[in-house]
């Protein structure tokens, strides 16, 4: 395996691209508005923490110490080693206290079941900001979108996407957002876009306060995970008469089986299927799933396209192969065929594989040389290094969890205008034609054949599949159900007195 | 004439329904009728319309404007409280209204006998604990409680419906109304063929309760077939049990002991078949199979094996909503119930 030094950074950032990263010469508007972007949150961070209590009293005690145990004094020697020992002292109590508060990620499920308790002063400035966001608010809709992972443009996530649509639409979001520690809070720097971000664990210990706001309009909750400790809180909303949704984006039990997920309990999610009002999954697989589980008709609303991403800002050349084969997103090993992409590169030396992404180390996987990592690229660039490509690839494992994925990649690798070759994972609704689904090395490595020979068939296709399916068709359909009364959504309109 | 009731909690139970509609009908009988809370746990949305004549406040406070605004009569209902300060002999008449089921010391009914003037309970049942308490030393009369009008409205079909039948089983998520055993009767009925879904419809006061009711529905299995709707405000209780009635299901208490039973007698307003312990007060207005269905109190299979009966059989729900809508309609209407508690008040007054 090889790593470029084509690309000439190694970048920082995530799954479906990052951050602007330091470039010589001017600043594209992009990257620009990224570096500003992290500016305005290190300064409303940096205002908090000057404003805050615990700082002023700090001031003012340093103040008092300096007028009367002036420095040098055998009084403030005194002072200085007793001050020592109870700040060490204070320092291991921390330690011990911090252990207790540790919750799991929803993502790779590490730390305890339970989720932190949080220090009610920052709780309510927190729930504050719901209160301006309410108030400022001119829309006749509403919406709290309980994500477990936080609200990252350079990510793009699902629940991401959906909130920026909701917020083009100027429809107030309230972001509830996973955190692993209580003292972790985001800076409420997107509330002039109508969204405030507050953490979920906050969320679920003030469900009155959350179920109570924007009262007077059409409320939609949107519950991505099916996390435990939402009991209470979707039980209030859903008396408080907002519609509640539960956006199905995978396989959760699968992530449980493979040790991941570990706040995973399969009775709570049947019970969430069906005490909201509506549920939504993002491909077949996993609607029989959810059926299963207790789901009368779940709603298909894949995943989509943020348009723009298959804009190339500057070319990048790369070293071709006799065909280039490519990937980028997350290379997780639980899911990545890491043996189906060696056993391919070996098979076909004159060939070049390229992976952007992150997730696992690269080198401990023995890959051979004609196997290129990029590593991090900021997803902006990725047009650029994918338009070197003659096909694009998704060889995930074949089991429940690939099964139950739609991965957004397809959708860009389509906008790039890129013939798909995937293992493991369907390719989206009505996208069978464009995604060949190849099992076995043998097969796979003939669809990659295939698709190369056939490089520009389906060209206009690709293109215009890719901008049918943007997030905002996916709003849309969200919406038409609770506009509609579609699955319970009636009843619940019914219960809280807006339909007859 | 004018008389004060008193109640300590403003929140979503059915003392504050029962308030509703005295204030909405007494005026007319010529009762100029106000309302004091000690403590609001949100219930405003109970009164909404009638804000004007509610006020939240302190026994302290209470006194004051009992002093300032000349009432003639009284009446506490289940709130001791007052009963300390209570004296003088500038103070109006007191009656004692015992809705609570919650108990309270025996030296207390004792000492509240010697007080007030009357005691009124709204079920015969009540009366006999009530007057086992107090011993004979003030008067117990019978004044039932009423159903407010939006629970009295035609009874329509409804374009929503649940996709299966319901299990309702409603109020204050604590020991007294016995939401154990609902989830106990909910696990038997979960092992038999075509469960209902089970509703459970309000909140609990004491907030450990919520890890219990997550905890007991996950063991038992039952979790997965539960729809909690915590705190539903009583304005939307009618149309909640208008999809009950719907989805072909029923409506269940568990309570280990009433004053009165309003949920259920809410729902057979609403003409939502009931199922109750055949225990008073609840035998007063449900007669077996006619009106309702009774079970074995403290009975979980009783319960589960009434349940299966009823939503099995289409033609008894149908029978038993009929027959219960009638009972309430005659014996609970407004305009029944207003005029007993008027003639009690005003036979005090004389």
């Amino acid at each position: 395996m090889k790593k470029s030094d084509d690309t000439g950074e190694g970048l920082s950032g995530g799954d479906e691209g990052t951050r602007g990263a330091p470039e010589s010469g001017p600043l594209s508007e992009e990257t620009l508005e990224g570096v500003l972007g992290e500016r305005d949150a290190l300064r409303v961070q940096l205002f908090q923490l000057d404003h805050s209590l615990a700082i002023r009293l700090v001031r003012g005690y340093w103040g008092l110490v300096n007028r009367w145990l002036p420095k040098g004094t055998g009084r403030r020697r005194v002072y200085d080693r007793l001050r020592g020992g109870v700040w060490k002292l204070g320092w291991a109590m921390r330690r011990w206290g911090r252990q207790g508060h540790i919750a799991a990620c929803p993502e790779t499920g590490e730390g305890s079941r339970e989720a932190p308790s949080v220090p009610r002063s920052r709780d309510d400035l927190s729930l504050g900001v719901l209160r301006r966001l309410e108030q400022e608010s001119r829309s006749e809709l509403a919406s709290i979108i309980l994500s477990g992972t936080e609200l990252r443009e350079d990510e793009g996530q699902r629940p991401t996407q959906i909130v920026r649509e909701l917020s083009r639409r100027h429809v107030p979001v309230v972001f509830g957002y996973w955190r692993w520690e209580t003292g972790y809070w985001l800076p409420q720097n997107r509330l002039s876009e109508g969204i405030a971000q507050i953490p979920l664990d906050v969320m679920t210990s003030h469900p009155r306060v959350i179920a109570d706001a924007f009262a007077d309009c059409t409320r939609i909750a949107l519950f991505t995970f099916p996390h435990p400790s939402f009991f209470e809180l979707q039980a209030t909303l859903n008396a408080a008469g907002w519609v509640t949704l539960y956006d199905v984006l995978d396989d959760w039990e699968e992530f449980h089986r493979v040790g991941q997920a570990v706040w995973y309990d399969r009775e709570f999610e049947e019970h969430l299927v069906r005490s909201v009002d509506a549920v939504f999954v993002v491909n077949e697989c996993l609607a029989d799933r959810i059926k299963s589980l207790g789901a009368s008709d779940p709603m298909v609303v894949a995943n989509g396209l943020r348009p723009g991403i298959d804009r190339i800002r500057s070319p990048r050349l790369l070293p071709r192969g006799s065909v280039t084969v490519g990937y980028f997103g997350y290379l997780s090993p639980a899911w990545f065929d890491w043996d189906l992409l060696r056993e391919s590169a070996l098979a076909r030396p004159d060939w070049i594989f390229y992976l952007v992404g992150y997730g696992v180390d690269v080198d401990a996987m023995g890959l051979p040389e004609n196997v290129v990592f990029l590593g991090k690229v900021d997803q902006r660039e990725l047009a650029a290094i994918a338009a070197n490509w003659d096909v694009a690839i998704i060889p995930f494992k074949s089991d429940k969890l690939a099964e139950g994925a739609d991965p957004i990649k397809t959708y860009e690798y389509l906008a790039m205008d890129l013939p798909v070759v995937v293992t493991g994972v369907n390719a989206p609704p009505g996208a069978d034609a464009l995604v060949d689904r190849a099992t076995g090395l043998e097969d796979f490595l003939g669809s990659l054949e295939r698709a190369h020979q056939g490089r520009k068939d389906f060209s206009e296709q690709r293109r215009s599949y890719a901008a049918a399916n943007t997030w905002s068709d996916r709003v849309d359909q969200i919406l038409e159900v609770v506009e509609e009364g579609r699955q319970r959504v009636r009843e619940k309109r019914f219960l809280s007195g807006s339909v007859g | 004439m004018k008389t004060l009731f008193v109640y300590k909690y403003l929140s979503l139970g059915g003392v504050e329904s029962v308030l509703r509609t005295r204030l909405r009908h007494l005026p007319t009988f010529g009762i100029d009728a106000r309302c004091w809370f000690l403590q609001d746990l949100g219930g405003r949305s109970v009164f909404h319309g009638l804000d004007d004549l509610i006020q939240v406040g302190t026994v302290g406070e209470l006194m004051e404007c009992v002093r300032s605004e000349g009432f003639d009569l009284v009446t506490s209902i289940d709130t001791e409280e007052i009963l300390p300060c209570y004296t003088g002999d500038d103070l109006p008449r007191l009656v004692f209204e015992a809705h609570s089921a919650y108990g309270g010391t025996l030296e207390n009914w004792r000492i509240l006998g010697r007080k007030v003037t009357a005691v009124f309970v709204p079920s015969k049942h009540h009366a006999s604990v009530i007057g086992a308490l107090v011993g004979g030393q003030a008067t117990v009369r019978v004044v039932p409680n009423l159903v407010g009008n939006r629970f009295l409205g035609p009874v329509k079909k409804c374009e929503a419906r649940p996709p299966d039948p319901v299990l309702a089983w409603l109020g204050r998520i604590d020991e007294h109304k016995n939401w154990k055993l609902f989830i106990e009767i909910a696990s038997l009925l979960v092992q038999r063929p075509n469960p209902p879904e089970f509703w459970i419809v309000g909140g609990p006061v004491d907030p450990n309760v919520v890890g219990e009711l997550f905890e007991k529905a996950r063991r038992q299995h039952v979790l997965s077939r539960l729809r909690w709707l915590n705190r539903l405000s009583h304005q939307r209780i009618p149309a909640l049990l208008d999809l009950v009635r719907e989805s072909g299901g029923a409506t269940i208490s568990t309570s280990k002991a009433e004053s009165f039973g309003m949920t259920i007698v809410e729902a057979m307003a609403r003409a939502c078949p009931v199922i109750v312990p055949r225990q008073g007060p609840f035998t007063e207005f449900v007669e077996d199979r006619k009106t309702g269905i009774l079970y074995t109190p403290g009975s979980d299979v009783s319960a589960a094996d009434g349940v299966t009966e009823l939503l099995a059989d289409p033609a008894l729900q149908a029978r038993l909503s009929r027959a219960g809508r009638d009972v309430v309609l005659e014996r609970f209407s407004p305009e029944a119930g207003t005029a007993l508690v008027a003639k009690e008040l005003a036979a005090l007054f004389n």
